[in-house]
């Protein structure tokens, strides 16, 4: 995997523990960092090498607010993973809006579906 | 007959005869009614482009577009406008292929009188306002599916995934079943909610309505939370114009004094916290008046959601709440014919109108 920190950003602590469990599963020897609200995870995100997996419903925001926030800031390089229990065209369109969404994955999560993201 | 409520009608007709002997028909309705009129599809499109109409009264020999081609265009600029067609021509296939269309109605020129346009337009109202409260719900359901869908999965996909992890040692597998714990414990939750929200929308209509004083209300509310205002010092001032009373549910009219109140404090302000309730009545109107110089809300960003199911504006760390009870009382005031307007300001504070 060629990525040296993954952050996960989901207000589900439960979901965000399992995420990281899978990711471990799967050999990942870099930083996992975990946030549970957006203004947590800014000050965290750097960028190049990084990967965040965005849960897209959010206790006081959507997805799509994170992306625009990043943006705003100036984070470059870093790629996204988005994730939720259910997705639908809005979803769709927000991939297709950015090369940095580099794909999504429903809950409960598959080992070979994130291996397949964070390998490609 | 039943009286028409005021209502805006747009005359699309090319002929000045036929536009003179409907406005005269128009007089004769003992009803506030506007009338404007445009000679050709394209004056009638750029009209109803810039301003509202409720219904649209359509000749199908227009100079800049025969027959029914006129009616298939404004009903897919303008699905949401009854249109009724007015026409010379008997034909009853055409008469047939128009509300096939999308018309209201097709009345014939040469049958037309004030009582039987008066008839038309009292039952076409009706018939817009069926559909509108049809959409409603239909928006309504929707949204309620896709919360109870979506929400609940979320505990749902977490207790199928901590099931993988119960192989392990007994530490580990007491943590995994705790956390089971608390993902039944959410699902119950929201179950709970959603039956709440059901059990509300599936009696507002049929509840009980007495003559009822806002201020009884208002008095019972803060004495529930007497306690939470003194220890907050939080400052209450009242302005209750006397004697104001409106025949509600009781519990349901409690349910939104109380929800409100219970919000301002709440997300009340860190320094010098308010909290103002007003009662007045206005033109034909009660209104109960909740402001507060708390967190308040960003509506450029929220404007859309505030009376969602289980949308919440801050942190549940910060403030416990399932985020229905906007959605309780929204709920409780549309049907009651009513509405709440909300001016609010992040860090300024939040101000409720309830129109009742």
């Amino acid at each position: 995997m060629k990525f040296n920190k993954i952050h996960i950003l989901d207000d589900d602590k439960i979901s965000s523990m399992l995420l990281a469990k899978k990711i471990e599963s799967l050999g990942f020897t870099g930083e996992i960092d975990k946030s549970f609200t957006a203004a947590e995870a800014y000050p965290k995100i750097k960028g190049p090498n990084e990967v965040l997996f965005l849960d897209q419903n959010l206790e006081c925001c959507i997805g799509k607010d994170v992306i625009d926030q990043l943006q705003q800031i100036g984070i470059q390089g870093l790629k996204i993973i988005l994730i939720s229990s259910q997705f639908n065209a809005s979803h769709e369109e927000l991939q297709n809006s950015s090369n940095n969404i580099i794909g999504k994955i429903v809950k409960p999560f598959s080992a070979e579906e994130i291996k397949k993201l964070l390998c490609q | 007959m039943g009286k028409l409520d005021t209502l805006k009608i747009l005359l699309i007709e090319d002929g000045e005869a036929d536009r003179m002997i409907f406005s005269n028909y128009i007089d004769d309705i003992d009803s506030e009614i506007y009338l404007e009129s445009e000679s050709t599809l394209i004056g009638g499109i750029s009209f109803l482009q810039e301003n509202e109409i409720d219904i649209v009264i359509l000749d199908l020999n227009l100079p800049d577009c025969k027959g029914l081609d006129s009616l298939i265009q404004l009903k897919k600029q303008f699905p949401q406008i009854a249109v009724i067609v007015l026409s010379g021509n008997r034909d009853i296939l055409i008469a047939d292929e128009a509300i096939a269309i999308g018309a209201s109605d097709y009345l014939l020129k040469a049958h037309l009188d004030p009582d039987r346009l008066q008839r038309t337009l009292l039952y076409n109202l009706e018939r817009i306002k069926k559909d509108e409260l049809l959409k409603k719900r239909y928006k309504e359901l929707e949204q309620f599916t896709y919360i109870a869908t979506h929400d609940l999965k979320s505990p749902l996909n977490n207790m199928i995934q901590l099931l993988e992890y119960l192989n392990g040692d007994e530490e580990e597998r007491a943590t995994y079943m705790e956390m089971m714990k608390q993902s039944m414990d959410s699902l119950k939750n929201i179950i709970a909610s959603l039956t709440d929200v059901l059990e509300l929308k599936s009696t507002i209509k049929s509840s009980p309505k007495e003559e009822v004083a806002l201020e009884d209300i208002i008095s019972d509310v803060l004495r529930d939370h007497n306690y939470l205002i003194s220890e907050q010092n939080i400052e209450v001032i009242l302005e209750l114009e006397k004697g104001v009373k409106k025949r509600y549910n009781k519990a349901h009219l409690k349910s939104i004094v109380q929800n409100l109140v219970s919000n301002a404090i709440k997300y009340k302000g860190k320094v010098n916290p308010k909290i103002i309730l007003k009662t007045y009545s206005s033109n034909a109107d009660v209104v109960f008046q909740c402001e507060d110089n708390g967190l308040g809300i960003d509506l450029q960003k929220e404007g859309g959601n505030i009376f969602k199911m289980f949308k919440r504006f801050h942190k549940k760390s910060e403030i416990e709440g399932k985020g229905i009870g906007l959605s309780m009382i929204n709920s409780i005031v549309e049907e009651n014919g009513g509405k709440i307007l909300l001016e609010s300001e992040p860090n300024v504070g939040s101000n409720f109108k309830v129109f009742l």
